[in-house]
């Protein structure tokens, strides 16, 4: 294979999986080179003044100014490592799948985003630390009993539509099941408290993909 | 100055013989679909604008891949979900999304700045249909649901949409062309373009319709978006 010169790329994002995780999976599976810096929720109030739209994940190349959003630089990974197909109608199928996941991750994350920013959702600020836990909890019972057995239902049911699938879409892996790969993990390995880790294995075509992903040798090594 | 004076866009000539069918199913207002049409109507591409009242909602729900609108369908195949990937499946047909990777993270940036900005006023919607989704009562009364939703809207025209119109006024500043990505409408100029005219169009209770009036930049942009001709037409008749 041709070696291409890219550029140095370097992700910024908190030192957790949350919606930097899909990139840093979609350049692990691109097998190309990047800086992760993971900054500390300390550092993030002077960073965040000086960042473009006040929020990471950034992908700065080259030393240029940073671009913002996690979905257009997994796409934008994605056309680089050849997990994005050009093809209107396969893109679409890849697209469908990298919405329903971000669907899925803002709906798991809601409790969280709502211990952080209590009166955005319409709370006092100053509420209580034990009546956020509280919000939480009941927040989390209905996530586990319903929103995320659906979610996790839709994924199953698009790796039913093939005899025998190989990713979420097609026969190559693509940025969809970066995307998905990340939502997985998230609930796997216990990242959302109160999520038991068991509800993927409740679907069977879902824990045989999430296995096949998490065997390819870059997915291996990265989480080793 | 090309820049005072972007060339004028006309529209695009859609090859009528190769286009397959589509059919865009949405309700019978804006919402997340009005993106979608735009870019239909900027890139000459024919389609089907499927309006399904309130009312036949309940009974077509179940029987949709994943329980949410819009849907498009190919030539009368299964419909496809989520109005990010309609939006770039349009751009890719309507030669609104570029195909360089440069290019096109330009694009997807904006277009995921404005997905923020209308997600932000989500909780505003909620607080009053499903307070109990956001970890207040169920039962909460319908004047504390309100005053509730008159709180959160006050804080969205005093701090959040400013501030992306901001951003979207410095990308306009940035690339000069009076379009977001380069020097013709992009999927990015449609998402934009919805997102001001739901602005404008005082669907938000609470919510000025003239916070955009005081970007230059982007009311220029609203005005030569509006004066496509597909979308003048567009408008005209509704």
């Amino acid at each position: 294979t041709m070696q291409r010169i890219l550029p140095k790329f370097k992700l910024t994002y908190f030192n957790f999986p949350g919606r930097g995780e899909k990139v840093r999976i979609a350049f692990k599976m691109a097998g190309i080179e990047f800086e992760d810096e993971r900054i500390e929720f300390s550092q993030w109030p002077e960073m965040k003044a000086k960042s473009p739209f006040a929020q990471v994940p950034l992908l700065t190349i080259d030393g240029m100014p940073p671009v913002a959003q996690s979905a257009a630089i997994l796409r934008y990974v994605g056309r680089l490592g050849n997990l994005y197909p050009s093809d209107p109608e396969k893109a679409l199928q890849v697209d469908e799948i990298v919405g329903l996941e971000e669907d899925f991750f803002q709906a798991r994350s809601l409790p969280f985003f709502i211990g952080r920013n209590p009166r955005a959702y319409g709370h006092p600020a100053d509420i209580p630390n034990q009546d956020i836990q509280a919000i939480q909890a009941n927040l989390r019972s209905t996530l586990v009993a319903e929103d995320i057995p659906r979610f996790l239902g839709y994924f199953e049911a698009k790796l039913a539509q093939s005899e025998r699938p190989a990713f979420i879409v097609g026969d190559t892996p693509t940025v969809a099941d970066c995307a998905l790969l990340a939502s997985l993990r998230a609930v796997k390995t216990g990242t959302s408290p109160g999520v038991p880790p068991t509800l993927v294995d409740a679907h069977p075509r879902l824990a045989a993909y999430y296995a096949r992903v998490m065997e390819l040798p870059v997915i291996r090594a990265y989480y080793a | 100055h090309a820049a005072e004076h972007p060339p004028k866009f006309e529209g695009t000539e859609s090859e009528k013989t190769a286009m397959p069918t589509y059919k865009l199913t949405y309700f019978n207002f804006a919402g997340a679909a009005e993106k979608l049409r735009i870019a239909f109507k900027v890139g000459g591409v024919e389609f089907e604008d499927e309006r399904i009242e309130f009312s036949a909602w309940p009974e077509l729900k179940p029987k949709t891949p994943y329980g949410q609108m819009p849907l498009l369908s190919i030539d009368g195949k299964a419909p496809v979900a989520q109005s990010g990937a309609i939006l770039r499946y349009i751009g890719r047909i309507a030669d609104l999304y570029p195909s360089d990777a440069d290019k096109a993270l330009e694009v997807d940036e904006v277009i995921g700045l404005d997905e923020d900005l209308m997600r932000s006023m989500g909780p505003s919607f909620t607080i009053a249909r499903a307070p109990q989704a956001l970890g207040h009562a169920a039962d909460l009364p319908e004047e504390d649901r309100k005053a509730l939703q008159v709180k959160l809207r006050a804080a969205l025209a005093a701090d959040e949409i400013p501030r992306f119109l901001g951003y979207f006024e410095a990308k306009l500043a940035k690339t000069g062309t009076g379009y977001f990505v380069g020097t013709k409408p992009t999927i990015a100029d449609c998402v934009v373009l919805a997102t001001l005219r739901a602005l404008k169009s005082g669907w938000l209770d609470g919510i000025p319709t003239t916070l955009a009036d005081s970007k230059p930049l982007l009311s220029a942009f609203y005005e030569r978006m509006m004066a496509i001709p597909a979308l003048k037409e567009y408008y005209a008749a509704k």
